[in-house]
């Protein structure tokens, strides 16, 4: 009897640990999280773009992380919010020029960046040198390489190289005047092909782009609102030693050009002084092998800065248990007409 | 022996009955505490849109403050800007002084919740304003909604509670 006894007390111990498992599994404990505290945390920052907006200061916002980090403190209560920023579409405050050239053109491509202002705001530059094998890093990384000279560019490893800093944020200007024929490199890179012979032009012209999607729009904007550039300058598309070298667009696309002769010179096609390839790759050709003016160095500057790196944070991204990126939309129109994308980022570190 | 319990019966009887009280007094206890919450996010949401209306709807009529006798719905928004998060200063003043009568202020809020407003100029530190009933009795939640607005060129912060 009492073993049997002892038998029901064990299984009535086993049915209940059993009942016990079913029961949490069938009714888990009941926990409710609201996600209020996110909630609140994206409209703050919904509120502060707006605010900033509506007070005409979002502009300073977005190119001052000092004024900025003092408007957050002014408006975000919380001392356990962190916050960062990010900016797309707009020239960097600080442009880093990665430059393979001579120290000579080093020298004069940092007299004609210096003191830059584009729609009331300084823009400077800092130059340092890399050769093509591989691209020098400057401080963190470059926002433009400038190619200055006639470079045999035909090995693998300068198009490998080329290609894999355009993977990047980061674009290309080359300065340079063909007394050799073009390799394939100027084609696959920067899409030049020779167009033959050219009469004597006068000047060159600024051409005006037909539409905000054409690849010349940026320098454009930049070179005749920002920069202040004539529309006609003293002509410099034409190398003393190679009178009839003519470089046009490989596939004689005039929107793909900045600048060019004034005359026909009997043919259709108008020789270039300026030619994009997409809006991050440029080819100028090289002004100081005649006599140029500040509109050459205008126009040397609108390149650099159309295809320069436009993505920018105001720091790394901290390390954050929750947080949200708004975007804002902002436009200025002082000297030039400027779209950007501006990301505001607020978090919980914990 | 026959119909006498052994005490290895007597323990599994009660370890029985004891898990069946057991579950009786979990299953019976989540419905409040999920009324609970539903309730708790009644109020967030209601606080939320009060602070919603306040900023981003010019109130009906919409120049209300012009006849503050007359006001249906409170709302700072300024209707000849018509921007978001953007508030009339003239409206900031009226709606501060018409909060010496809470109750008024309460009818034109629309909530059956006790709440208190404060809006504070950031740039200057001025309260521009201030309303909150004359008794303040704790509940169990208190929801607090912060907005950073603009009005004129300054900027402020506005400080919704409810409970």
């Amino acid at each position: 009897m009492k073993n049997k006894s002892f038998v029901a007390m064990l299984e009535m111990i086993l049915v209940v640990i059993a009942l016990f498992i079913a029961f949490n599994v069938f009714f888990p404990g009941f926990s409710y999280k609201n996600r209020w505290s996110e909630a609140l945390l994206l409209q703050t920052a919904r509120d502060v773009m707006l605010t900033a907006d509506r007070i005409d200061k979002l502009y300073e916002y977005s190119f001052n992380q000092n004024s900025l980090q003092n408007f957050l403190n002014d408006v975000v209560s919380s001392e356990s919010i962190i916050s960062w920023s990010e900016r797309d579409g707009a020239i960097k405050n600080q442009i880093v020029i990665a430059c393979n050239c001579t120290n000579q053109q080093m020298v004069n491509l940092n007299s004609w960046m210096f003191e830059l202002k584009i729609n009331g705001r300084q823009i400077s530059t800092v130059q340092c040198y890399t050769n093509l094998e591989f691209i020098n890093p400057c401080m963190d990384s470059s926002d433009v390489l400038v190619i200055w000279g006639e470079k045999d560019l035909s090995a693998p490893i300068y198009y490998n190289t080329l290609k894999k800093y355009l993977n990047g944020n980061g674009g290309i200007v080359e300065i340079a005047d063909f007394k050799s024929p073009l390799n394939q490199i100027q084609n696959d890179i920067f899409d030049l092909a020779d167009g033959g012979s050219w009469a004597s032009p006068d000047y060159d012209i600024i051409l005006k782009p037909n539409y905000a999607n054409n690849v010349t729009y940026q320098a454009y904007k930049i070179y005749v609102n920002g920069l202040k550039g004539n529309t006609t300058m003293s002509e410099f598309c034409k190398l003393p030693s190679v009178l009839n070298k003519k470089i046009v667009p490989s596939d004689d696309d005039s929107s793909k050009v900045l600048s060019k002769i004034n005359k026909d010179g009997g043919q259709a096609t108008r020789a270039s002084c300026a030619i994009f390839n997409g809006t991050r790759i440029a080819w100028i050709s090289d002004f100081t092998e005649t006599t140029y003016d500040t509109n050459h160095t205008k126009l040397l500057a609108s390149l650099l800065l159309a295809t320069s790196n436009k993505k920018e944070a105001s720091s790394s991204i901290p390390i954050i248990r929750t947080g949200y990126l708004t975007s804002y939309i902002n436009i200025k129109n002082a000297d030039m007409f400027e779209v950007y994308k501006f990301d505001l980022g607020l978090g919980y570190p914990y | 022996m026959k119909g006498q319990f052994s005490v290895e019966q007597l323990i599994s009887l009660s370890i029985f009955i004891a898990f069946v009280a057991y579950f009786f007094f979990q299953f019976f206890n989540l419905r409040p505490v999920y009324l609970g919450e539903v309730k708790n996010e009644r109020i967030r949401s209601e606080a939320y849109q009060i602070s919603e209306l306040l900023i981003n709807d010019p109130g009906y009529p919409v120049n209300w403050n012009q006849n503050p006798d007359s006001t249906q719905r409170a709302g700072l928004s300024d209707q000849n800007v018509n921007k978001t998060n953007f508030l009339s200063s003239t409206k900031i003043d009226v709606f501060n002084s018409s909060c010496t009568d809470y109750n008024k202020v309460k009818k034109w809020i629309g909530s059956d919740y006790e709440f208190s407003i404060f809006l504070t100029d950031k740039s200057t530190g001025v309260l521009r304003i201030s309303c909150y009933p004359s008794k303040v009795i704790a509940k169990g939640i208190n929801v607090t909604v912060r907005r950073v607005v603009a009005f004129n060129s300054s900027y402020g912060e506005l400080i919704l509670q409810m409970w």
